[in-house]
Formats: structure tokens, C-alpha cells, sequence
């Protein structure tokens, strides 16, 4: 029997929320400031009332419940975790819903939905005509969902209790001793990317693009946003394809692979350290990746889509790359992309559902559960076709020598399976709209691994409960499902707890 | 952070995108021969 939530655990939990809610008010300033400098002051009052809804709950809830030392219910941080991600896109989709660029309040949810859990899959009508500071609104909630919205909050305040919360994000690697010096790092290495990637999507902008200073560093910033957090959004309906331009490709497909990598792999990377290359993580992302490249570019070549070599490398490369690595952006349109069959559809599909490395900003199932599950098959095998007197080494290197234990085993085939439970879930309830089974996949796995490929399902008329259920996808698979599993239990232990 | 620091950073952090760009090139490169193979067998 669960123990009924005290008032205690109830103060906590409100108290941590407004916490989160408070940063969500801090980063509207930058959009804020954004609109200012544009005079589009129609956005500015969105803006503003955002930040005053977010500051006004955020203050209430400091008053109502401010700090504690008491203990905390287990599992506060994951409950805190799951709650966050359904108030944050909440309070993120006023400017949006107030933009007129949605069909209704859910449209408006559901691309906040898609911005923090950094998916890109998009119900805007029109986006190429969005108030730019509107637009980066768009882009921050992006690149707050991607660096983690509760890192973001242990940045700014320090709390008890910081390591549940930290690992409950989806983070398990502890760069640092301390939970406050591995955020300080994430943002280090963000800001090192930023300076970088903005500066030269900024450079093409003016030199290659022919824009303004300003409006080059409007699409390097919002492009390396959404490229850094593997997140997808878009300033121009036609994605990375409307630059036509192979810089801004490279570019791109450097700050997507930084975005999937995991922050440990940065740090290691930084000092030097030897042996990465043994790394079960980095094997797998790396066999899978090219892999998965390959099988794709056979399918296109197998179905003719390209004639030509060179373009078929270059949207090919691409696509799965984007695909892989959980972000989204598209230099082709969704109908082409609906007309890439065969192979090449379950290449990229399969990257999809794969992901990028844990602890990083990409989706899906994650390349050291993959690892983990092959060498555990792998040494299951072994172990039937060996006599029994046979010593098999269970062990795997990941920054050193680790035993495989059987409880992590098991743990990392159960989240793969229940990945592969969300993919078909959401693709049956496609189905049952009487959409293409290639198609329905395509958008579920898309929806679940936090992607945002699209082969034209999601449009702000898809159906309502449709539209409900790839929320409800993003959300869980952004969270690898322990942190909602959390607040069910919290919920069924404050009806039915003693 | 001083000076010193804000530099070593930087060079560290100069080193990390060069990895990545290093990675991007090989799998790029590996791109263009399945392709042009995939390509000429089909």
C-alpha cells in the first residue's frame, strides 16, 4: 500500500514548480527584449502577459510555500519533472496562442509541447510571416526544454534535493561532483557552441544570404538554437532547405552532432581523454548511425528518387543525420519525404527510433540502451553455445571497465520495449484515423523520439485526439517514461494511499 | 575566470567542435562511397 502525499510533500512540490515557472519568466526577457528593439509591440504585450502569468504563479507560489528543510516524498524529483514539462508549454503557449498563427489554444499547446520536449513537429499555419521575436519565443522554449528546464532552475537557485531532480530530466551522468558545477559545464559548452555556430550561420547570413546584420543573426540564432537542442523549429516553413546553402548544411550537421552527443562525451573530448573510442556508447551511436546511413542510401538509390549521385549524398546525408540525431530540420518537403519508400523509409525510420546518446539534448531510445541490450543478447548467446565450465567476461567499457549486471540489463530492455510500446501506440491510433501505415509510423516514431520529420500527418487539422495522444508522446518519451510513471503513482497514492 | 582561463576554455572548446567536425567529414565521406557504389550497382 502507497502512502498518501502529506501537505508537506504537496509544499514541496509547489514550491519547486514556481521555481521552474520563475526561469520560464526570466527567458521570456530575451524575446521581450527582442520585440523592443523591433518595435513589434503587438508580440510585446504577448510576451509580457506571459511573463507576468509565469512571475504572478512563480510569486505565489514562493509565498504560499516558501523554502523547507523537511524530508521529501520519494520520487519528488520526478514528480516535480513530469509536472514541469506540462506547466511549462502551458504558460509558453500564451504568445502563441495569442499570435493568431494557431487554430485554437491546443495548436498553441501542442507546438510548446513540441518546443520544450524538442521535438519540432509544428502546427503553425503561416510561419514565415511569425513577429520574429514571437519566433525566438518559439526558439527559447526549444533551447530551455533541450538544456533542461529544472538545469536551468538549478542554475539560478540552489536547492535541496537537486540530484533527484537533476537525474530525473533524463540526465544520469554526473560530469562533476557536484550537480551545480556538471550545469555549469552544460552551459559552458553550450555557450562555446553559441559562439560558434552563431556566429558562423550569422557570417553566411550576410556574406552567402544577402540578409541584414540583423536578420542574419535572427536565423543564426534561432537555427542554432533549434540545431544545439536537436530540436527541429524553424524560422521559414521550408526549414534549412530555404538557405540553399551547403555552409549552413555543415554548419548545421556539426552543431547536430554536438547535440547529440552526450555532455560526458564534451567533457572528455575537452581534457583529452584517452580510449573514447572504446566507449560502448560511442561504438553503438557510431555503428548505428552509419549503418542506418547506409541502408538509406541504398533505398534512394534502389527507388531512383535521386539520379544523381551528389544530390542524393546531400539530402541523404542529411536527412538521416537529422534524423539520428533527433532534430528535425528537412531540405526536402514533407511529400518528398512521404515518397521515400522502402529501404531508405526504414533507414530513417530506424534512426529515429534509436536516438542519440543519453545525458544529451536527443530522444528516442538511446545509443548505450541499445549497447547495453546487444552485448547483453549477445553474451546470453555465448553463454547457450559455450560449455558450461566457460567463464564469459560480462563487462563493457564506458569510461572504464564496468560489470554488466543483470539489473541494468533488464532496465535497459524494458525502457527500449516501452519505447517500442509508445512508437506502435501512437502509429494504431494514426491507423485508426485511416492513415497510411507508413505514414502513421513515421509521425509516431517521430512524435515518441523527440524528432520532428514529418511526412505531413501533423498540420493544425489533424484530429483533436490525435493531436492529444503525440502530446501526450512527446512528453513521455521526452521524460523515458520513470518521471511520469512517478506522478501516476503520486496521483493513485493521494485517492487511494493510507 | 581570468584571462588564462577564458582562453583555455576557448582552445578547449575549439578542440571539441573540431572533433565534431572531424566526425561529420568521415561520415560524410563514408556517405559519398555507398553512394556513388549504390548508385552504379542499381
Amino acid at each position: 500500500m502507497l502512502a498518501r502525499p502529506t501537505i508537506g510533500n504537496l509544499h514541496h512540490l509547489v514550491h519547486d514548480l514556481g521555481r521552474v515557472l520563475a526561469v520560464v519568466a526570466i527567458a521570456g526577457l530575451l524575446p521581450l527584449g527582442w520585440a523592443v528593439a523591433l518595435g513589434e509591440w503587438g508580440p510585446f504585450a504577448d510576451i509580457l502577459l506571459m511573463i507576468g502569468v509565469a512571475a504572478f504563479i512563480a510569486g505565489l507560489a514562493e509565498y504560499a510555500a516558501p523554502p523547507r528543510t523537511a524530508s521529501k516524498v520519494w520520487g519528488h524529483g520526478l514528480i516535480v519533472v513530469a509536472c514541469a514539462w506540462l506547466a511549462v508549454p502551458a504558460i509558453g503557449a500564451i504568445p502563441l496562442v495569442l499570435s493568431g498563427h494557431y487554430d485554437g489554444a491546443l495548436d498553441a499547446y501542442f507546438d510548446a509541447m513540441s518546443g520544450v520536449t524538442t521535438t519540432g513537429l509544428a502546427t503553425i499555419q503561416d510561419v514565415d510571416h511569425l513577429a520574429m521575436s514571437t519566433n525566438v519565443w518559439r526558439h527559447t522554449l526549444q533551447f530551455l526544454g533541450g538544456q533542461g528546464i529544472v538545469l536551468a532552475a538549478l542554475t539560478f537557485f540552489s536547492a535541496s534535493g537537486a540530484l533527484s531532480l537533476y537525474e530525473a530530466e533524463g540526465r544520469d551522468q554526473r560530469i562533476f561532483p557536484s550537480v551545480g558545477s556538471t550545469a555549469r559545464f552544460i552551459w559552458l559548452v553550450s555557450l562555446i557552441h553559441g559562439l560558434f555556430g552563431i556566429s558562423a550561420l550569422t557570417i553566411d547570413g550576410v556574406i552567402a544570404q544577402g540578409f541584414g546584420l540583423g536578420r542574419s543573426l535572427f536565423h543564426g540564432l534561432t537555427i542554432f538554437m533549434a540545431a544545439f537542442d536537436t530540436g527541429g523549429f524553424s524560422p521559414q516553413s521550408t526549414s534549412v532547405a530555404y538557405y540553399h546553402s551547403a555552409w549552413y548544411e555543415v554548419v548545421v550537421s556539426v552543431l547536430m552532432l554536438a547535440g547529440a552527443m552526450s555532455f560526458g562525451l564534451h567533457h572528455a573530448i575537452w581534457h583529452r581523454r584517452r580510449g573514447l573510442a572504446r566507449n560502448l556508447e560511442v561504438r553503438t551511436f557510431a555503428a548505428t548511425l552509419g549503418g542506418t546511413m547506409a541502408v538509406m542510401l541504398i533505398g534512394l538509390a534502389v527507388t531512383g528518387v535521386f539520379t544523381e549521385p551528389a544530390a542524393l549524398v546531400r539530402r541523404g546525408f542529411f536527412q538521416l543525420l537529422s534524423a539520428h540525431t533527433g532534430t528535425g530540420f528537412a531540405t526536402v518537403s514533407s511529400s518528398e519525404l512521404a515518397r521515400w519508400t522502402g529501404l531508405a523509409f526504414a533507414g530513417i525510420v530506424v534512426a529515429m527510433a534509436l536516438g542519440g546518446m543519453s545525458s544529451s539534448t536527443a530522444g528516442g531510445v538511446k545509443s548505450l540502451r541499445i549497447g547495453i541490450t546487444v552485448r547483453s543478447i549477445v553474451d546470453t548467446v555465448r553463454r547457450a553455445l559455450t560449455p558450461n565450465r566457460t567463464v564469459i567476461s560480462r563487462t563493457y567499457y564506458q569510461y572504464g571497465e564496468h560489470t554488466l549486471e543483470p539489473a541494468m540489463a533488464t532496465s535497459a530492455m524494458a525502457i527500449s520495449l516501452l519505447y517500442v510500446g509508445l512508437y506502435l501506440a501512437g502509429a494504431g491510433i494514426a491507423l485508426a484515423y485511416g492513415y497510411e501505415l507508413s505514414a502513421a509510423l513515421f509521425e509516431s516514431v517521430s512524435a515518441a523520439a523527440a524528432v520532428g520529420l514529418s511526412v505531413g500527418v501533423v498540420s493544425h487539422d489533424m484530429p483533436t485526439v490525435l493531436e492529444i495522444v503525440m502530446i501526450l508522446q512527446m512528453w513521455i518519451g521526452r521524460l523515458e517514461f520513470i518521471s511520469v510513471f512517478a506522478l501516476l503513482g503520486f496521483g493513485y497514492a493521494a485517492v487511494r494511499g493510507r | 575566470m581570468d584571462l588564462p582561463d577564458v582562453i583555455s576554455t576557448l582552445v578547449r572548446g575549439a578542440r571539441g567542435v573540431a572533433a565534431e567536425l572531424l566526425g561529420v567529414v568521415i561520415l560524410l565521406i563514408g556517405a559519398i562511397v555507398v553512394a556513388i557504389a549504390a548508385t552504379a550497382i542499381f
